[in-house]
C-alpha cells in the first residue's frame, strides 16, 4: 500500500504545487485563500438562491426545489466526465512518464491504480473549491436537517468518485477513437468541421428564433414557469443524478422538509458505490490490459508517414517560426479544442445577448448599460481564454530550452508562439463588434474607435499573460505530468482577465453616462478616450514584455 | 476556459438581462391597471412531486389528479404535518399585480394555509377546501379541494 501511496503523492505533486508545505508562511497563506474562495463562491451561490427566493421564481414559491441542484449538478457531472475522459486517455495510455514509472520496481497494475488515484483526488479538491460551496449555500437557504452540514462532506469523497470511474470506462472507446482519428487525420478533421458548423448552424438558427419583443416585466410570469419547467425536466429526465442530489441533500419530504430518515438516500448511495464499484473493476481488469501493453511497447502511435519530399525553402527567421508553431498547433489539436470554441462562441454569444435585448425597449440608462454589457461580454471570455497563453512556452517542456541555444533574436519566437491567438481573436473580436453593431447602428467613427481600443487590450492582455509565463516557468511540471497540473500562471492570468473587463466596461459606461452618448450620434469623445486608454495598455505591455525578455534571456536590464 | 469561467460568464449574463430588463425596460402602459381575469389552481408539490390538478364544475372546485385514474381525485397519503404547496397562475400573464392570497376555514381540525405561501399543513386526515384569491381589486378567484387519508392497513 505504501508504494501506491508514494507513487500517487510523486504524481499529484505535478498536478498539485506543494511547495508551499515547506514555507509556513505559504502555507497559511494557500489556506486562507482557499477558504476565502470557498467562501466567496458559497456567497455567490447563497446570493443567487436568495434572489430566487426572495422573486418567487421556481413554482411562485420561497423555496427553492432540488431540482436546481439536479440541474447544476447534471451539468457539472457531464463536464467532469468529459474532462476526465480526455484527460485519462492522455494520462493512461499516453502519458510521457509512463516509460519512467514501469521502471520503477512496482507492479504495473499499481502504478495504473496509482494514476486513477492522483484523478480522484484531484476531482476531490476541484468539487471542494467549487462544487461542495454551492451545495453548503443551497443548505443555508434550504429546510436541510443539521446531518447535512457533516455529511456532505463526507458524500462529496463518492460523488467525486462518479467522472473519474465513468471517466475509465469511456477512456477504452475513447482511446481507440482517437487511435483510429490519428490513423485517418483527414477523417478527423473532416468530422470536426461537420460536428461543428452543424453545431454553429443550428445555434444561430435557435438564437434568430427569439421574438423582437421581450417584455420582462410583462413576461416576468411565463418567464418563471419556463424556469421552473426546465428545472422540472432535469429533475424528470436526469433521474440518476437527482438520487444523487438526494443522497447529498436527504429526500424533501411530505412535510418539506429534508430527511436522511428515508430509505431511498441509503438505497442511492449503497447502490451508487455498488456500481461505480462494478463499473471500476470492469474497467479496470479490461483498461489495466491496454496500459500494460501501451506501456511496455517502444511508442504507441505507429503511423504510416507517407513522406513527400520538399524543397528546403531559406525563409526569414520570423516566418519559420511561424511555420513551426503553425505546424504544431494543427499538428497537437490543442488549438482547433481550446481556441477556436472560444473565439467561435463569443460572436455566437454576443448574438444570443444582443438578439435578447434588442427585443427590450429601453429607456436611455438602459441603452448605456447594454452598450458597456456588450463590452464586458465581448473582452471576458476573450481576455479569460488568454489564460491559455499563460502556459504556452512552458507546455514546450523541456525543449523550450532550446530557444536559448538558438542564433536568432529571441523575440522571433516567443512572439511566433502568439501571433495564431493575436490574428485568430482578432477576427472574432471584428466579428463580435459587427454583430453588436448590427444591432447598434453606430455611425463609422465610433465603432472603429472602440474596435481599435479593443484590439490594443486584448493584444496587451496576452503580451501580459505570455509574461506571467516566461516570469514563473513550469516547464518542467508540463515536461513529467502533461497537461492537467495547477499553473499558477494560469489563475492570476483569468483573474487579471476579470479585473481588465470589469474595468473597462465600468470606464466605458462611466464614459457614455458622461457624454449622453446615444448609438445613432455622430463622433464622440467617449470613444476616443477608450482608445487612448487601450493604447496606454499596450503601450505598457509591449515595453514589459521587451523588458523582461531582455531580462529573462540576455541577462541584462536596461 | 476554465469551467468556473463559463459559468460565471453565464450567470452574469442571466443576471443582467433579467436586471436590464426589470429596471430599464419602458413600460408598455402608463397608469393603467391591468387586472386578473382568472386565478388557475395549476398543481400542488408535496416534496420533490409535481401533482397536476383538473377541474371539477360541478362542484367548481380544482382537484388533484389521480395519474392512474384521470378526471378523479387523487387521495394524499396522510403523515403528520403533511405539507403542500398550491401552484397556481394567474391570467392574463401581464396582469399589472398577479400576487395572490390564501385562505381556508381557520377553525378547521383538518389543516391550515400560509396566506402569502400557500403552504398548506395537514393537522389531522381529511378533505378541505381552500381559496386562491388574486390581490388586485378583480375579485377573481378560484378554490382547490385537497384529501388526506393514512392508508388503509
Amino acid at each position: 500500500m505504501n508504494d501506491i501511496k508514494t507513487l500517487v503523492i510523486m504524481q499529484l505533486k505535478d498536478k498539485l504545487d506543494f511547495g508551499f508545505i515547506k514555507d509556513k508562511g505559504q502555507t497559511i497563506r494557500k489556506v486562507v485563500f482557499f477558504v476565502l474562495r470557498f467562501i466567496i463562491v458559497a456567497a455567490i451561490a447563497y446570493a443567487l438562491f436568495f434572489v430566487s427566493s426572495f422573486l418567487r421564481i421556481f413554482h411562485n414559491s420561497p423555496f427553492i426545489p432540488t431540482s436546481i441542484m439536479t440541474m447544476m449538478m447534471s451539468i457539472i457531472l457531464v463536464i467532469s466526465t468529459l474532462a476526465c475522459t480526455t484527460e485519462l486517455i492522455k494520462s493512461l495510455y499516453m502519458a510521457e512518464d509512463n516509460q519512467v514509472l514501469v521502471t520503477y520496481p512496482i507492479s504495473a497494475n499499481r502504478i495504473f491504480l496509482s494514476k486513477i488515484i492522483v484523478f480522484y483526488l484531484y476531482e476531490i479538491f476541484k468539487n471542494f473549491t467549487f462544487t461542495l460551496p454551492i451545495f453548503i449555500a443551497y443548505g443555508i437557504i434550504s429546510p436541510v436537517n443539521w446531518f447535512f452540514f457533516i455529511w456532505v462532506f463526507l458524500s462529496f469523497f463518492f460523488v467525486s468518485m462518479i467522472p473519474v470511474v465513468f471517466g475509465v470506462v469511456l477512456s477504452l472507446p475513447g482511446f481507440f477513437l482517437s487511435r483510429f482519428f490519428a490513423r485517418y487525420r483527414f477523417l478527423k478533421i473532416l468530422v470536426f468541421i461537420a460536428i461543428l458548423s452543424g453545431f454553429v448552424y443550428l445555434l444561430v438558427r435557435l438564437i434568430l428564433l427569439i421574438p423582437s419583443e421581450i417584455n420582462v416585466l410583462n413576461y416576468w410570469g411565463p418567464i418563471k414557469a419556463l424556469l421552473s419547467d426546465v428545472t422540472t425536466f432535469f429533475q424528470t429526465y436526469f433521474k440518476a443524478v437527482y438520487y444523487v442530489v438526494i443522497m447529498v441533500v436527504g429526500k424533501y419530504d411530505a412535510t418539506m422538509k429534508y430527511t436522511y430518515l428515508n430509505y431511498e438516500v441509503w438505497f442511492v448511495f449503497l447502490s451508487l458505490i455498488g456500481i461505480l464499484a462494478a463499473l471500476f473493476m470492469s474497467a479496470y481488469f479490461l483498461a489495466r490490459f491496454l496500459f500494460i501493453k501501451m506501456t511496455s511497447v517502444s511508442f504507441e502511435y505507429e503511423k504510416r508517414f507517407k513522406f513527400k519530399v520538399f524543397l528546403n525553402h531559406r525563409l526569414p527567421p520570423f516566418i519559420s517560426f511561424m511555420v513551426k508553431e503553425l505546424r504544431l498547433l494543427f499538428r497537437t489539436g490543442q488549438f482547433t479544442y481550446n481556441f477556436i470554441a472560444t473565439y467561435i462562441s463569443i460572436p455566437l454569444f454576443i448574438l444570443l445577448i444582443n438578439q435578447i435585448f434588442a427585443s427590450m425597449d429601453l429607456y436611455p440608462n438602459g441603452q448605456f448599460a447594454v452598450q458597456s454589457f456588450n463590452i464586458l461580454i465581448i473582452m471576458l471570455p476573450l481576455l479569460a481564454s488568454n489564460s491559455m497563453i499563460a502556459t504556452m512556452y512552458s507546455k514546450e517542456g523541456r525543449t523550450a530550452y532550446q530557444k536559448r541555444t538558438k542564433p536568432v533574436v529571441i523575440i522571433f519566437p516567443l512572439l511566433a508562439k502568439l501571433i495564431p491567438n493575436i490574428v485568430l481573436s482578432i477576427i472574432s473580436l471584428a466579428i463580435s463588434l459587427y454583430i453588436f453593431n448590427a444591432h447598434m447602428n453606430y455611425v463609422l467613427s465610433n465603432i472603429i474607435l472602440l474596435s481599435l481600443a479593443l484590439i490594443f487590450i486584448q493584444v496587451g492582455h496576452i503580451l501580459y499573460c505570455a509574461l506571467l509565463d516566461l516570469m514563473n516557468p513550469q516547464n518542467e511540471q508540463y515536461a513529467t505530468a502533461g497537461e492537467q497540473i495547477n499553473n499558477p500562471n494560469e489563475t492570476k492570468a483569468t483573474i487579471f482577465a476579470f479585473i481588465t473587463s470589469f474595468l473597462i466596461a465600468l470606464i466605458t459606461l462611466g464614459f457614455l453616462l458622461e457624454e449622453q452618448f446615444m448609438p445613432n450620434q455622430s463622433f464622440n469623445l467617449a470613444f476616443l478616450k477608450i482608445l487612448l486608454i487601450g493604447i496606454v495598455f499596450l503601450g505598457v505591455a509591449v515595453y514589459m514584455f521587451i523588458e523582461k525578455i531582455k531580462a529573462y534571456y540576455y541577462d541584462r536590464v536596461s | 476556459m476554465k469551467k468556473s469561467v463559463i459559468l460565471i460568464i453565464s450567470t452574469l449574463s442571466l443576471v443582467a438581462i433579467i436586471v436590464i430588463g426589470l429596471l430599464f425596460q419602458r413600460a408598455e402602459v402608463y397608469n393603467v391597471n391591468i387586472y386578473v381575469t382568472q386565478v388557475i389552481c395549476s398543481g400542488v408539490r408535496i416534496g420533490d412531486d409535481e401533482y397536476t390538478t383538473y377541474f371539477d364544475e360541478s362542484a367548481n372546485v380544482y382537484k388533484i389528479e389521480n395519474p392512474e385514474k384521470p378526471e378523479t381525485m387523487l387521495t394524499l397519503r396522510y403523515v403528520p404535518e403533511l405539507t403542500i404547496l398550491i401552484l397556481y397562475e394567474v391570467v392574463p400573464y401581464e396582469a399589472t399585480n398577479q400576487s395572490v392570497s390564501f385562505s381556508g376555514d381557520p377553525s378547521s381540525p383538518t389543516a391550515r394555509v400560509d396566506k402569502a405561501t400557500g403552504l398548506v399543513v395537514f393537522i389531522d386526515e381529511g378533505t378541505e377546501t381552500f381559496t386562491v384569491r388574486s390581490n388586485d381589486n378583480s375579485n377573481k378567484s378560484s378554490r382547490i379541494q385537497l384529501r388526506a387519508k393514512e392508508p388503509d392497513a
